[in-house]
């Protein structure tokens, strides 16, 4: 009986993989199928956006991509599944922040520029939000800094956990503002800190747009900025980025693809101009866009120039909390 | 107005394509129940992309389907094999299986569907009926009510299993020694790691779960000979449930569908929370608690109905707020956005016919879900009756690759046949494994809701005070203790007479 059951579930899934059809065989590469290692769990932002890419880019390809989840220790699971894998372009894989920060934290020995970049997919940037539930009901960043001017440490501010995208963002408001909050790492994904913020058990918060849009929309936060480098397009199109108000905080919480080392030169174009097209579909886009990101292809050079300026701006806020563990 | 619009939302059922999609849903979610590993979230994970080529309607039935569904089936390996599929069927092993063991297993599964059946039905109508107000009302559970609502579980399951409280307690301690291994969820900080990679992702329930129970039942099965069954042939009379089992199975079910729909409210992993909660509560409550851990069916059925109620209310937040308090509901998120369609406290004035087709979905979901359960019971009863050198072989083969699956992780494999072993032990000297898991689930819940309800009141747990969700909770826990201490003095003092 359990056999029964088994196999009626690797039907199930076979038929879901016959989705991602077989179209127009390409030259020599690729001529087998392709693995993507997504170093998240399954249904996390970055995995759904991403199965939603490589989808389309298999039509482009002639190649079915399989997707394995290699989720933990802050994605570098998945890195170092990746970094040992061969570099004949059969197994690749997607990356978000932590690839230019984990090194620098000294929880991972490699960063960006260990890997063979592929291509850059989109933008998820940070949030400024403040509570109308909480003591304190900010109105605008120029508030919350005569505010906390005043009384150091007296304003808390949500985050994601100790050494994540967004905490990093949150350190950097803090530094940029130059005020002295109660930062609460939370435990989870970026819905806690809406949480946290929504039912006024934070003054503030740093997360991403797309957990705190519903919520946003309904009055119950106060969008009060993006700390990222540009603003979001569609409906909230007037709320100005930190840099705009005069206060430097600006990072961006991406995903990408990228291969193990030494990956051959024409691999990395052939999957990097396929990645482009899949990225410029229109329902890819819509699938991203629909999820409050910012969909964007950069090739492997401007990707590679993209993550040495974060990596900037990660420096200096983990040095100055004494947090920098490798130069 | 409102039974117009869910008679509406039934109306859109009324076609082949969306009863498709609900079966194809329900089924699936019901297979991948069953098998260990393989949960609620990897499956919609795995349908989004094939959902987003169809319309938007049929895509929410499917996935509802699965979610529901999985609930369904998650109790199966639990009662057969002892092995749970997931952390919400674990309390269903300490007396399911005893069930099972006694010839009853035909019996407890069909409890198990139709207490599911009416607990989910309660919830759903309690989804209707409440969601607006509910769903703001969830938003005032922070850390603080978080940190009290642990409180009171910890005092509630004191008990949980053996004969034991020292035991019981030594393997709970070791289960929050087990969660505390790996990276810390609020710091970033590596514990007990020693340096090796695989110790800094941390221990993962569900290995641990199932090494636990299950592989120790087959390395004991492995070594006991065997002894055939009394039951040769199963008749059709013990397959379901006898009189005394129904009349015992009422009071559960009510209490777990009630109890589970208000879980359910709670960030976090509320259908978890929802069965240990119901488990300690009907041990509790029963006028016979030391049948529990012996095949006390209360002790199956209760727990088994609050957890499909409070998977049906862990989507109020969802839908009302937007934000989603657990996995399976992020995913859900995801295929309701993108068949743009925004959850959230504006969803009823933009979408309400999402609202009403989601109800009516789970509305006829759930009664699928019951006639596709109920012959299933007489076939999985049987399981029991294979012998032990055919099923142990395939029951292992499935959990090696249910918790090779889960993260994809040869490490899992080791930590379950670590555990597998050391459950052996367990038995032999008689220390109970279930408040080992209890430890292991709630740990990480309890930690970060202490240490963020710490960073909150800058160091000091006495702002507490002035929040009355967390008093309330606060008061209960000290109840439970009074009214024990009471109890065993007034027994004492009428021993002595």
């Amino acid at each position: 009986m359990k056999k029964l059951w088994l196999s009626i579930v690797v039907f199930a899934f076979c038929v879901c993989g016959v989705g991602a059809d077989c179209a127009a065989a390409a030259a020599e590469y690729p001529n087998k199928p392709i693995t993507c290692i997504i170093p998240m769990e399954p249904g996390a932002d970055g995995d759904i956006n991403m199965r939603t890419i490589m989808k389309k880019a298999s039509e482009f390809l002639g190649q079915p991509i399989m997707v394995v989840n290699k989720p933990g220790a802050g994605q570098t699971m998945g890195y170092r599944e990746l970094y040992k894998a061969k570099p004949d372009g059969y197994t690749i894989g997607t990356c978000a922040a932590s690839l230019i920060m984990a090194k620098m934290q000294g929880i991972y020995p490699q960063n960006h520029r260990d890997f063979s970049l592929v291509a850059f997919g989109y933008h998820a940037l940070p949030i400024v939000l403040a509570s109308t539930a909480s003591k304190h009901s900010f109105q605008s960043i120029e508030e919350v800094v005569a505010f906390a001017k005043a009384n150091p440490n007296a304003v808390s501010m949500a985050t994601t956990s100790v050494g994540g995208a967004y905490w990093i963002a949150a350190q950097m408001v803090e530094m940029a503002l130059k005020v002295d909050l109660n930062l609460i790492p939370q435990e989870g994904s970026a819905g806690f800190v809406v949480t946290a913020v929504a039912g006024g058990h934070a003054d503030l918060g740093v997360t991403s747009f797309s957990a705190a849009k519903g919520q946003i929309e309904a009055g119950k936060i106060r969008f009060l900025g993006v700390a990222g480098p540009q603003r979001y397009p569609g409906k909230f199109n007037h709320v100005k980025t930190l840099k705009e108000m005069g206060y430097d905080a600006s990072m961006s919480s991406f995903a990408a693809v990228m291969g193990p080392p030494r990956m051959p030169k024409e691999i990395v174009n052939k999957l990097s101009a396929a990645i482009e097209k899949a990225i410029k579909d229109p329902e890819v886009e819509r699938t991203i866009v629909s999820r409050n990101m910012i969909p964007e292809y950069m090739p492997p050079e401007a990707f590679l120039k993209f993550c040495n300026e974060q990596e900037v701006g990660y420096r200096t806020v983990l040095e100055k909390l004494n947090m920098l563990k490798t130069k | 107005m409102e039974f117009d619009a869910l008679f509406n939302g039934f109306a859109t059922f009324l076609s082949v394509k969306y009863i498709l999609a609900c079966l194809i849903g329900a089924l699936l979610g019901t297979v991948i129940g069953v098998l260990p590993g393989l949960g609620p979230t990897t499956t919609m994970s795995l349908m989004l992309p094939f959902t987003a080529s169809l319309d938007a309607t049929f895509g929410i039935i499917m996935l509802t389907g699965i979610l529901v569904g999985s609930q369904y089936g998650g109790s199966t390996t639990s009662v057969l094999v002892n092995i749970p599929g997931e952390a919400a069927s674990v309390v269903s092993c300490l007396d399911g299986y005893q069930m099972a063991k006694k010839g009853r297993g035909g019996a407890a599964l069909a409890l198990v569907a139709v207490g599911s059946f009416i607990a989910g039905t309660v919830a759903i109508v309690g989804t209707q009926v409440f969601a607006p107000l509910l769903g703001s009302a969830a938003l005032s559970f922070g850390p603080p009510e978080f940190l009290a609502l642990m409180v009171l579980c910890f005092i509630l399951l004191s008990n949980l299993s053996g004969d034991s409280p020292v035991k019981g307690s030594c393997m709970f301690a070791l289960g929050l020694w087990l969660s505390a291994i790996g990276v810390g969820p609020l710091d970033g900080v590596a514990r007990f790691s020693f340096g090796v990679d695989d110790l800094m992702l941390g221990i993962e329930f569900l290995p641990v779960a199932v090494g636990l129970f299950g592989i120790s039942e087959i390395l004991i099965t492995a070594v006991v000979p065997y002894v055939p069954p009394v039951l040769e042939k199963i008749r059709f009379r013990d397959l379901y449930p006898n009189g005394e089992e129904v009349r015992r199975s009422a009071g559960p079910v009510a209490r777990g569908s009630i109890l589970g729909f208000f879980v359910g409210l709670v960030p976090g992993p509320a259908t978890v929370i929802a069965t240990f909660v119901s488990y300690a509560l009907e041990k509790r409550v029963a006028r016979r608690p030391e049948e529990f851990g012996r095949g006390a069916v209360e002790g199956l059925v209760g727990p088994e109905s609050a957890n499909n109620s409070a998977c049906v209310g862990s989507m109020i937040p969802l839908l009302t707020l937007g934000i989603p308090f657990n996995a399976p509901s992020a995913v859900l998120l995801a295929g309701l956005l993108m068949h743009n369609v925004e959850p959230g406290p504006l969803l009823f004035q933009n979408a309400p016919q999402v609202f009403w087709t989601y109800i009516a979905a789970l509305y006829i979901g759930n009664v699928v879900l019951l006639f596709l359960n109920l012959p299933l019971v007489g076939i999985f009863a049987r399981v029991a009756t294979i012998r032990p050198v055919i099923l142990m072989p395939v029951v292992s083969t499935i959990c090696l690759l249910g918790v090779y699956c889960s993260r994809n992780n040869l490490f899992d494999v080791w930590v379950m046949v670590a555990a597998g072993i050391a459950g052996v032990f367990f038995r032999i000297w008689r220390y109970p494994v279930a408040p080992l898991v209890v430890g292991l689930i709630l740990g990480p819940m309890a930690e970060n809701s202490f240490r963020k309800t710490l960073l909150m009141f800058h160091g000091s747990l006495m702002p507490m005070a002035e929040r009355p969700i967390a008093v309330a909770i606060l008061l209960a826990a000290a109840a439970f203790i009074v009214v024990k201490v009471v109890y065993y003095a007034l027994r004492r003092r009428r021993a002595a007479v």
